[in-house]
């Protein structure tokens, strides 16, 4: 188990380097830098520029100094377009509002959508089925920017419950991670469902009914456990890509996270804050699925390895 | 200096959902477009008035105003963008110069009149030749660490941002100095600019020709003083709230990053001090108007923003003009701005001016203003705007269909016949691309003309005007200047003299009779010759037409009645919040 571990830890490593070494091209053939601004720069100041970021070097040598600057300092770069401020700086204040609000997001999600998906498995083609289904094609196809402002009109701009935007303090998580939550729990409502019904109706269920066990201990123990392992695997993917931020529900909620981030440092062509959100984005994806297939051998104990 | 440009991405499902909201007849929405596209519009928005009028839109009895009470507590809630930097040596845009015009302090600025006045520096002689500058320095200015601002700050603070090391995007401010250009392009030492510190008080400038308009460039942004031991010690971090030492009014109080911005008054400050005690500046996602205005509608902020950073959503305008209280708290505010076409003079087919002419004259502006664009702005006669010595906007040919055919067809192309194809580039975002179809479509029903458009990316389209793509093959391309002072230099000499970043905006377009004018008029010290000359220049291009006026740009904002004497100046949509007082709330 240790060594299996070890080696997906150390897997990271070529993931990091192919993220790296593609988005590192990707800039190559971008048009337009950081520098073309609406007055010409003049040769001098330009020359000044690339030197000071090391852009004046030749393309391999830049392409080995981020990587050596990364490993050895653990040194991300400075920003070109936030003069004060570099990648880590930039990482370190924002990621964790991100990561506190997509845990909320998710937290939510999982909470609400599990037992969504159980009930309408339970209640198959019911009203009950029908109502929770309705809600998770809601949640998946109605966008977060339709959503969010919905929710401030309702509960910032006409109730006054809580401020329209910002983090200042605990409440003003609760519009955006409901947002954001959204889709996951219907998705993950979706998958319980349908990974319940096929489970409801394996053999040994039938046996766990045969044998005379209460409900409530078919549905949880021998049911549930199992029709999870499908629904983890989504978790997993959903968990990474709430993490990082999403554009929309921090430009709605105007929240500081990193996933604003993502776009502007395309447009501003500011390298090294996209390639480092890049690399923690990749990151978190591959972590996250560690992390599933650590809990696939938790919850199926056939599952074991090596 | 452009002003902040648009997340564009976002704005698409942003529109959409603003449909949805306001079809709900609900205010939140959220959405981007942080480049203006305005209402509907009732009125037939800004008519150019005096400098920083602002008019109500629409007119409702409100309680006529009585002499209101000063609130007890002398706080501002706004909203701005991130801004890059608050280095004056480096910032560019007018988030950042907005901030650095409340925190630092020149020698001098501009009263109400216009005129010049004298802040960090107490007076000022001028040698006759007009080549050298005696400053005496107040003696009552402090950094905000207590020390005395000294001439040594302004001598440093200049030498550092002529050095091509500092890379400065505005160091063309100092290049009427000795030595400057030779400094930032070739190498000079920068120690040989040509300004020195003859003691404490004392600051002496040498200029390499007279330039009239140098306490202008003074008043800017570049020309600020810095603390050499504060940069030395802090490098690029030295703008932090933590470590910056700044002169002005106001002092950087705290800047988490991302979030807020709040300054606080300088109780040291050695003039009037202002009224506001603090103004507390939340950061909103750049393009975030829509948020912007529902935090503005809840109660969060007292006015929806100082200067360009946000521009009123215009799926909201309609409702907002519409709605009794809000519209009463609408202010616009003329710009000194023109967007224009820029032709590229270079293809044999713009050589004749009747044919730039014709382009012109085809343009609907009011419709381009009202209906197409709906936001608010001036047409525009000429590209000189209000406020420019030597504009002369009835000389420019007038909007005139016939006229413009006639002239089309006096340069041989009747009806447009033989007219090539031509393309209008653009920076891809809502409102230049109802400005490309509007023109698309006008030039082929009116003049026969076929337009191609293709649209690019903002740091697509930066570098390409500047490339071979653009001279060789463009036709034509959507452009626009804003005044980063108010002064005729800043287009005759800056824009359109031949010399200037050649093609940009002046795209090839060479007069040897108006190069001749403009240069010497820009050391011309006699008010009044200098004058004459600009507006002998003025009549060369309004002959010529080298590119098309279509609008002067104006600023719309909301501002709650408790907050008093909150206006945007003409040049750069500042906002002055020294200026501002709060109220009682009624």
């Amino acid at each position: 188990m240790t060594r299996y571990f070890a080696r997906r830890i150390l897997l990271l490593v070529p993931i990091w380097l192919a993220v790296y070494t593609a988005v590192f091209c990707l800039f190559q053939i971008t048009p337009g830098g950081p520098w073309d601004k609406e007055k010409p720069v003049p040769r001098e100041a330009l020359e000044a520029l690339n030197r000071k970021y090391g852009l004046d070097k030749p393309v391999a040598q830049q392409y080995v100094d981020y990587l050596v600057g990364v490993v050895t300092r653990f040194d991300f770069g400075p920003s070109y377009r936030r003069v004060s401020r570099t990648v880590t700086d930039i990482i370190q204040d924002f990621f964790p509002v991100s990561l506190r609000l997509g845990l909320l997001a998710m937290l939510f999600a999982i909470s609400l959508g599990v037992p969504l998906g159980v009930v309408a498995a339970l209640r198959h083609n019911s009203a009950a089925d029908f109502g929770a289904m309705f809600l998770a094609v809601v949640g998946i196809s109605v966008p977060s920017f339709v959503v969010g402002p919905i929710l401030i009109w309702i509960f910032a701009l006409t109730l006054g419950w809580v401020p329209t935007g910002g983090v200042d303090a605990p409440r003003n998580y609760i519009l955006p991670a409901l947002t954001l939550g959204l889709p996951p729990l219907a998705l993950i409502a979706r998958f319980t469902r349908s990974a319940m019904l096929e489970v409801l109706r394996a053999d040994y269920v039938r046996t766990a009914r045969a044998k005379g066990l209460v409900e409530r201990v078919i549905v949880l123990r021998h049911a549930l456990r199992n029709a999870l392992i499908p629904v983890v695997t989504v978790i997993g993917v959903l968990m990474a890509e709430v993490m990082v931020g999403s554009f929309y529900v921090e430009t709605v909620f105007v929240i500081p996270g990193i996933g604003r981030y993502f776009v502007t440092s395309v447009s501003d062509r500011d390298y090294p804050v996209l390639m480092g959100v890049t690399l923690l984005l990749a990151s978190l994806i591959a972590l996250a699925n560690l992390l599933v297939d650590l809990l696939y051998a938790y919850l199926d104990p056939r599952i074991r390895y090596s | 200096m452009t002003r902040h440009r648009s997340r564009q991405a976002l704005a698409r499902g942003l529109i959409l959902l603003s449909l949805v909201v306001a079809a709900c007849g609900g205010s939140a929405t959220p959405a981007p477009t942080a480049d203006p596209k305005a209402p509907e519009a009732a009125k037939p928005a800004a008519q150019a008035t005096a400098p920083g009028a602002d008019k109500t839109a629409g007119a409702a009895p409100v309680a006529a105003t009585a002499p209101a009470k000063p609130a007890r507590e002398q706080t501002l809630r706004l909203p701005i963008i991130e801004p890059p930097t608050i280095d004056p040596g480096l910032a560019t845009d007018t988030v950042s110069i907005d901030i650095i015009a409340q925190i630092f302090e020149g020698l001098v600025g501009f009263d109400d009149k216009g005129a010049i006045v004298g802040l960090g520096a107490e007076k000022w002689d001028v040698s006759p030749d007009g080549l050298t500058y005696t400053c005496t320095l107040r003696s009552g200015p402090q950094w905000s660490d207590g020390k005395s601002v000294t001439a040594k700050d302004y001598e440093w603070a200049w030498k550092r941002n002529i050095d091509p090391k500092t890379a400065s995007d505005y160091a063309t401010t100092l290049y009427p100095i000795k030595n400057a250009v030779n400094i930032h392009k070739e190498d000079l030492d920068p120690q040989q600019l040509g300004v020195s510190a003859r003691d404490d008080r004392t600051l002496v400038v040498t200029l390499e020709q007279p330039a009239s308009y140098f306490l202008r460039l003074v008043s800017t942004w570049t020309m600020m003083p810095l603390r050499q031991d504060v940069l030395d010690q802090h490098g690029d971090t030295w703008t932090e709230a933590k470590n910056v030492v700044s002169n002005g009014p106001f002092l950087l109080k705290e800047w988490q990053h991302d979030t807020q911005i709040v300054l606080e008054r300088n109780d040291k400050y050695w003039g009037d001090k202002p009224a506001l005690t603090r103004a507390v500046m939340r950061i909103f996602p750049e393009g975030g108007s829509e948020q912007v205005l529902t935090s503005y509608e809840a109660g969060e902020l007292d006015t929806f923003g100082s200067g360009t950073s946000f521009e009123l959503p215009a799926a909201q305008v309609d409702r907002i003009l519409a709605d009794p209280q809000l519209k009463q708290e609408v202010k616009t505010f003329d710009q000194s701005a023109t967007m224009f076409i820029t032709v590229n003079n270079r293809r044999a087919h713009f050589k004749d001016p009747k044919v730039r002419m014709a382009l012109g004259q085809a343009i609907e502006r009011d419709r381009v203003i009202n209906q197409v664009l709906k936001r608010v702005a001036t047409p525009a006669r000429g590209l000189q705007p209000e406020g420019i010595v030597g504009r002369k906007p009835d000389l420019w040919a007038k909007e005139d269909l016939q006229e413009a055919r006639k002239n089309l067809a006096e340069a041989g192309f009747p009806d447009g016949r033989g007219f090539p194809e031509i393309t209008f580039t653009y920076n891809t975002n809502a409102q230049w691309t109802l400005m490309a179809e509007y023109l698309q479509q006008r030039y082929k029903e009116a003049l026969g003309i076929n337009v191609k458009l293709d649209s690019m990316e903002w740091a697509v389209f930066l570098k390409w005007r500047r490339g071979d793509d653009w001279a060789n093959g463009g036709d034509l391309y959507r452009g626009g200047w804003f005044s980063d002072y108010e002064d005729p230099n800043n287009w005759y000499n800056v824009l359109w003299d031949s010399r200037e970043d050649p093609g940009v905006y002046n795209s090839g377009w060479k007069n040897d009779e108006y190069d001749r004018l403009v240069r010497q008029a820009q050391g011309e010290l006699d008010r009044g010759k200098r004058e004459q000359l600009y507006q002998q220049a003025e009549q060369i291009l309004a002959q010529q037409y080298p590119n098309i006026p279509v609008f002067h740009y104006g600023l719309r904002t909301l501002v709650k009645p408790h907050v008093q004497k909150f206006e945007l100046e003409r040049v750069l949509g500042l906002a002055p919040l020294k200026k501002v007082e709060m109220a009682e709330r009624r």
